[in-house]
């Protein structure tokens, strides 16, 4: 994968650079992540395995995590028809009452 | 406007994650960042997060709070990046990863920025796929994708460590506490005297932006300050991402400035007091006045990485037991061609002296002086007055 030089030259704008002391009205957010995603472009590193992942930065701090609450699905997250309603499955979803 | 929460119909983040409320921000716009990610966790333990809009009924959308955000996309497609095996991976250059990596990044930068946070996780579900972010000043660390059709039990046991971590597990920074009620309240009658106004609205209102007890270590005592609401929040993820304080000094009573950035941890770039103790020693003139700076040292050593793999003992110039990123000693155990830019060491300055923001000038001549008065070490045959200039 791509990575930044070491002592890259010359100086890359980051997004305080861009923004902070422009005459130019407040960018969107469009703009914004377009301006992120390029002074972040070689920064990623992985992939990690997930398992290595958890072990490595979440370590469990009693003997052991328990068994997960029963009735977990996650079908219902992933086989919706549209990202809307994935969300209800995932989250607390408020009843309106 | 808020209430607490009531009546909720509880989802597989909430049967997992007890100790936090999670909820769809998607809706609202936070109201300073102006984003709203779509699923937000917010710790039970901290009350000024739990928050809900009277009208919907559901979490307000605040950066200051949020403890893990999840991006979720219907289409698989919209994976910020690309398995290719062998432990590599590159950065999906589609409209659709392009869109979620930019989105992650946008909302990351915001949670590093408006908390007091070292790092900071993330999950990303793109149809029946997921993914485990870990963002810090040096980098980010992305797992490999999991199939939630197959191996949804990955995700759940995310969100069960997720939810038994300590603070500091979790990324926030252990110097930095929630000031007392009496702290705050000298704080807002220090800040009441400033009469530069910029610097004076800085802090932000205390019953939004907490105020917080950060301290600065001395060759032998520690100092603390109180700070407010930082001067800017638009810092990005990786880099220096300095922050500016007008902070009230415990130990004087007085107000002064405090910068708290990641200086970077490379032998030979000298950190910023040692530029300001050189410059001072040459008399060169208009300089802040210093107090003084150090690396950020908690009094218990920061762990931060539990793997079984040795990372790299990248050679360091901060101090022992000071607070650094990781991300670059991690770049080893991956396929990659180089190392990941530079290490990072948490780093707090404090001058005496408070200034007019270079964005507040009165008008053009007032901006032309400035400059001047930064150019006037040029006749000077010192090279260190070169830096004056930076």
């Amino acid at each position: 994968m791509d990575t930044r030089p070491f002592h890259s030259t010359p100086l890359k704008l980051t997004p305080r650079g861009y923004n902070q002391y422009s005459a130019k009205p407040v960018l969107l957010a469009k703009t914004r992540k377009q301006q992120l995603r390029e002074n972040m472009h070689g920064y990623f590193l992985g992939p990690m395995d997930p398992t290595e992942f958890m072990c490595s930065f979440m370590p469990i701090n009693s003997r052991n995590l328990g068994s997960p609450p029963d009735g977990i699905d996650f079908s219902k997250v992933y086989e919706q028809a549209n990202e809307k309603s994935m969300y209800a499955p995932f989250v607390r979803h408020p009843v309106i009452l | 406007m808020s209430s607490t929460l009531t009546h909720v119909q509880v989802s597989i983040a909430n049967q997992v994650c007890t100790n936090f409320v999670a909820g769809f921000t998607g809706d609202r716009l936070d109201s300073e960042a102006s984003l709203k990610p779509d699923i937000t966790l917010f710790s039970k333990n901290n009350a000024a997060g739990l928050h809900e809009d009277s009208d919907t009924a559901s979490l307000v959308t605040s950066f200051l709070h949020m403890e893990l955000f999840v991006e979720i996309k219907h289409d698989t497609l919209c994976d910020p990046f690309r398995d290719l095996g062998e432990r590599k991976m590159e950065e999906r250059n589609s409209i659709n990863g392009d869109n979620t990596r930019g989105q992650c990044l946008l909302y990351a930068a915001n949670q590093l920025a408006y908390q007091h946070r070292l790092f900071a996780f993330s999950l990303v579900i793109c149809g029946k796929k997921a993914r485990f972010i870990r963002w810090d000043r040096e980098g980010v660390v992305v797992s490999a994708e999991i199939d939630c059709s197959q191996r949804h039990d990955l995700v759940v046991e995310f969100l069960q460590r997720f939810n038994q971590l300590t603070r500091e597990q979790r990324g926030l920074d252990p110097t930095a506490v929630s000031a007392t009620p009496e702290q705050t309240e000298a704080f807002e009658s220090a800040v009441a005297k400033i009469e530069i106004e910029p610097l004076k609205r800085s802090v932000g209102n205390w019953k939004i932006y907490q105020r917080f007890q950060l301290e600065v270590r001395g060759p032998s005592d520690v100092s603390y300050y109180i700070v407010g609401r930082a001067l800017d929040y638009n810092l990005g993820v990786v880099g220096r991402c300095t922050r500016g304080y007008l902070a009230l000094d415990l130990s004087t009573g007085k107000c002064v400035f405090l910068k708290d950035m990641w200086r970077p941890d490379v032998p030979g770039i000298e950190p910023e007091h040692v530029w300001y103790e050189k410059l001072a020693g040459a008399n060169v003139p208009h300089l802040v006045r210093f107090k003084h700076a150090s690396d950020v040292v908690p009094s218990t050593p920061p762990v931060t990485y539990h793997g079984t793999t040795p990372i790299d003992p990248t050679e360091t110039t901060s101090w022992q037991g000071a607070q650094r990123g990781l991300t670059c000693r991690l770049a080893h155990l991956f396929n990659s061609s180089d190392s990941l830019s530079q290490g990072r060491v948490h780093y707090r300055l404090v001058q005496e002296e408070l200034c007019q923001p270079l964005s507040e000038f009165t008008n053009s001549r007032h901006l032309v002086l400035v400059v001047l008065n930064s150019l006037k070490g040029e006749k000077r045959p010192d090279p260190i007055l070169v830096v004056s200039l930076m």
